[in-house]
């Protein structure tokens, strides 16, 4: 798990627990995932995909997942 | 992930499940019976668990209560309904390879396409030593639900649709523990009868627990009340006890495997032996 932006200011809902996060993979790719804190968002550059943290529990579905933008996927 | 024709129509199934529990008067006894049965299987194992992952769409108090033992010192809810920490599909869980100490699936490997790949993933999601339980309906469940649809429907011009899944036979779950990485796999099961005042109050209940047709090829068509009708009359013929009641058949499988750990005990290789067979047999037979 690595960390993109540290702005907790923005961060809404309530916080998801690091020790929940550090077993989260995509479970697309099953690659790493980037903690997106100010989006609430679990990013997986991999599958392109973003997977949303709905007020601190991760949804972690296919169907639910934003997709990047080109510029995000670079 | 592949073309291949869906069994189940995921999305279906977690509506259904998620409307389901959203109702008040949900009837959660079964979570509750499977949860006991759970709770004693773990009494029986005599090891801490750093991180358990419960997999269930209504923990009905199993979170709370591993929460508060000391046999579990971290405890994640998921599942797909509201009081999870954690969203996911069962059949491809988001989870870190070896992240985990101890996996409980309570009843929702029925209801995926590929048990064996699910398996497998989380086998590769425990740590060496970790435990996996899962609880699932297995072969011979709502069996008068499928003969009394299809008695009802073959009748019909246009035949028979399928309406009650498919569920795995106890013979193959050993074989696919086994394939899936698992060491010392077990499978039990748990025949349970339920019995209901009449064929629409099982079939009420069946509906009401979210487990509704949910399968892809189901028929698009609704029924019409004589279909109904017949089929309830099918269901009351072939599963009409002596007190007047109607059965409805559960049975409930048990799977148990160890992530593979060099601790654990395994049959010898052939030919490893130190002392010839005869001589064997022979100090058995003093």
């Amino acid at each position: 798990m690595t960390e993109t932006t540290d702005n907790s200011a923005t961060a809404t809902g309530a916080a998801t627990d690091p020790k929940l996060l550090e077993i989260l993979v995509c479970p697309v790719t099953k690659q790493t995932l980037a903690y997106d804190r100010a989006r609430q968002e679990l990013v997986s550059k991999a599958a392109g995909l973003a997977y949303p943290i709905r007020e601190g529990i991760p949804i972690m579905l296919r169907e639910e997942a934003r997709e990047l933008s080109d510029e995000e996927r670079r | 992930m592949s073309d291949r024709p869906r069994i189940f129509d995921p999305h279906l199934v977690r509506q259904r499940i998620t409307r389901a529990l959203s109702r008040p008067d949900y009837p959660d006894f079964l979570f509750g019976h499977v949860n006991a049965e759970i709770c004693d299987r773990l009494a029986l194992i005599k090891r801490q668990f750093a991180t358990t992952l419960i997999l269930s769409d209504h923990p009905a108090g199993l979170d709370e209560r591993l929460r508060a033992s000391a046999q579990h010192d971290f405890v994640i809810a998921a599942g797909q309904g509201k009081r999870a920490d954690l969203i996911l599909d069962y059949e491809v869980p988001p989870l870190a390879p070896e992240s985990l100490n101890c996996i409980l699936s309570i009843m929702n490997l029925h209801a995926i396409d590929d048990l064996p790949g699910a398996l497998s993933r989380y086998c590769r999601a425990l740590r060496p030593d970790g435990l996996f339980i899962a609880a699932l309906l297995g072969a011979g469940s709502l069996v008068e639900l499928r003969d009394a649809w299809l008695n009802a429907e073959a009748a019909r011009p246009q035949g028979a649709s399928p309406r009650v899944a498919p569920f795995a036979d106890i013979r193959s779950l050993g074989g696919l523990l086994q394939h899936a990485g698992f060491a010392l796999p077990v499978a039990d099961s748990e025949p349970l009868k339920l019995t209901y005042e009449n064929p629409l109050a099982a079939m009420r209940e069946i509906k009401a627990m979210g487990w509704s047709n949910a399968l892809s090829a189901r028929s698009r068509t609704p029924v019409t009340r004589s279909l109904l009708a017949r089929a309830a009359a099918e269901y009351q013929a072939a599963a009409r006890l002596e007190n007047g009641r109607v059965s409805l058949s559960l049975n409930i499988l048990y799977l148990t495997g160890w992530a593979p750990h060099e601790s654990q005990q395994k049959p010898l290789r052939p030919g490893s032996a130190t002392m010839p067979l005869a001589e064997a047999l022979k100090s058995v037979g003093k």
